[in-house]
């Protein structure tokens, strides 16, 4: 098969489907490797780039989806589209801690945030965005969490990696 | 313990940095000014302000308490500095998490504007799966767990062809319906009648199951077909 034509079909599929897909899933339909459908899914994303696409292909957490680029949300909510309930600072801080410092306990999270996080991580726990990861070994066993995959895709991360160094957020950091 | 706005931690800060010449007073005309000028009235920054304050407060009292007493006379600058330090250090470590929590809000925003296409069940039709066949899947997995119970319990009068009929009535009636409206109360034979219903409508076409975004909810809609369409 050829490159361009594995290119095109790899844009069909993240264009018929409604959720991000693997590049295993990709591979088994298009039947080829999965690192020819790495390298299609990025050839596509540069023409899209190239070209000045409204549409972009995203790289989140091992997956690829097609999705409109956000300068232009505004239109697409003139469809109907709304967007989503953006999450609570509390709950964007609790995240960002067990983010960086995972596996984490609640008691952690609440020596540095200073205030109980319970309620927040019963709802991250909900959203799926963080879950429990083990129990660390202190009295007690209290639970670990971490963060998942829907976390990365939430923010739009290929992993956790993405995410700058901890110390870029310092004074110094900003400085550099 | 620590602030939940960039301006209180400056504010907090400051008075750490001259604690013996610390205004208590004057940091609260700030902070009333502070809140003043931009309007910022949350709960939560102004209870965690409220914290802090309260911890200068013992900050400076132990400081001027222990400056009187002549035999003691270092140890208000012990306090200060043991204080001091573990309260900058504490600043110091959530400004860092406040920060990355800002990179996540903007990655958020940004996330929240690039859609992609809208759930759509008819993209991924069940096949040729009638409701009763997926009745059978359902007894066929409950029957192999080992010690639960399988038993049809399904009353004739409320069968998945007699939640369909009330389903095409509401989208008849109202165009769409959140999905949660139909599970009200419902048991949980109920609830897995309603599911099974809602599929077979879906499979037959007569609605679309939407679902805008992560965690949004799930709406029904009337399929609408376009004359002479044969799908």
């Amino acid at each position: 098969m050829e490159r361009s034509e594995l290119v095109r079909i790899v844009e069909c599929l993240l264009f018929a489907s409604d959720e991000p897909l693997e590049p295993r899933f990709l591979a088994k339909v298009a039947g080829c490797s999965e690192r020819e459908v790495e390298e299609a899914a990025r050839t596509l994303s540069a023409l899209y780039e190239e070209y000045e696409h409204g549409l972009k292909v995203e790289e989140v957490a091992g997956s690829f989806r097609l999705v409109t680029r956000p300068e232009y949300a505004s239109y697409v909510e003139r469809l109907g589209r709304s967007r989503s309930p953006a999450l609570s600072v509390a709950a964007l801080e609790t995240l960002a801690i067990i983010a960086y410092r995972q596996p984490v306990t609640r008691a952690e999270i609440e020596a540095i945030r200073g205030v109980r996080v319970e309620g927040v991580l019963g709802s991250l726990l909900e959203k799926g965005l963080v879950r429990e990861v083990g129990r660390k070994d202190a009295p007690g066993k209290p639970i670990l969490y971490g963060t998942t995959k829907e976390f990365l895709a939430y923010f739009g991360l290929k992993s956790l990696s993405d995410l700058p160094d901890l110390n870029v957020f310092s004074a110094s950091g900003e400085d550099r | 313990m620590p602030l939940s706005l960039e301006a209180l931690l400056e504010l907090a800060d400051r008075a750490r940095a001259d604690l013996e010449n610390a205004q208590i007073g004057e940091i609260v005309r700030e902070f009333i000014r502070f809140i003043g000028e931009s309007g910022l009235v949350e709960l939560e920054g102004a209870c965690k302000f409220l914290v802090v304050m309260a911890e200068l407060v013992l900050l400076k009292a132990q400081l001027l308490l222990g400056s009187r007493q002549e035999t003691e006379e270092n140890d208000g600058k012990r306090i200060l500095e043991a204080g001091g330090q573990e309260m900058a250090h504490r600043l110091d470590e959530y400004r860092l998490f406040r920060r990355a929590a800002e990179f996540l809000m903007a990655r958020e925003d940004e996330q929240l504007g690039a859609y992609p296409r809208p759930a759509c069940l008819q993209l991924w039709p069940p096949g040729d799966l009638s409701a009763e066949d997926l009745k059978n899947i359902l007894l066929g997995v409950l029957s192999r767990q080992k010690g639960m119970p399988v038993e049809e319990r399904v009353a004739p009068s409320n069968t998945v062809s007699s939640r369909m009929e009330v389903i095409r009535q509401i989208l008849d009636e109202e165009g769409e319906v959140a999905f949660e409206h139909l599970l009200g109360g419902a048991s949980a034979e109920d609830l897995i009648i309603v599911f099974l219903a809602v599929l077979e409508l879906a499979r037959l076409g007569e609605l679309v199951i939407v679902q805008q975004g992560h965690f949004g909810h799930i709406r029904l809609r009337r399929q609408v077909r376009w004359k002479g369409a044969s799908w």
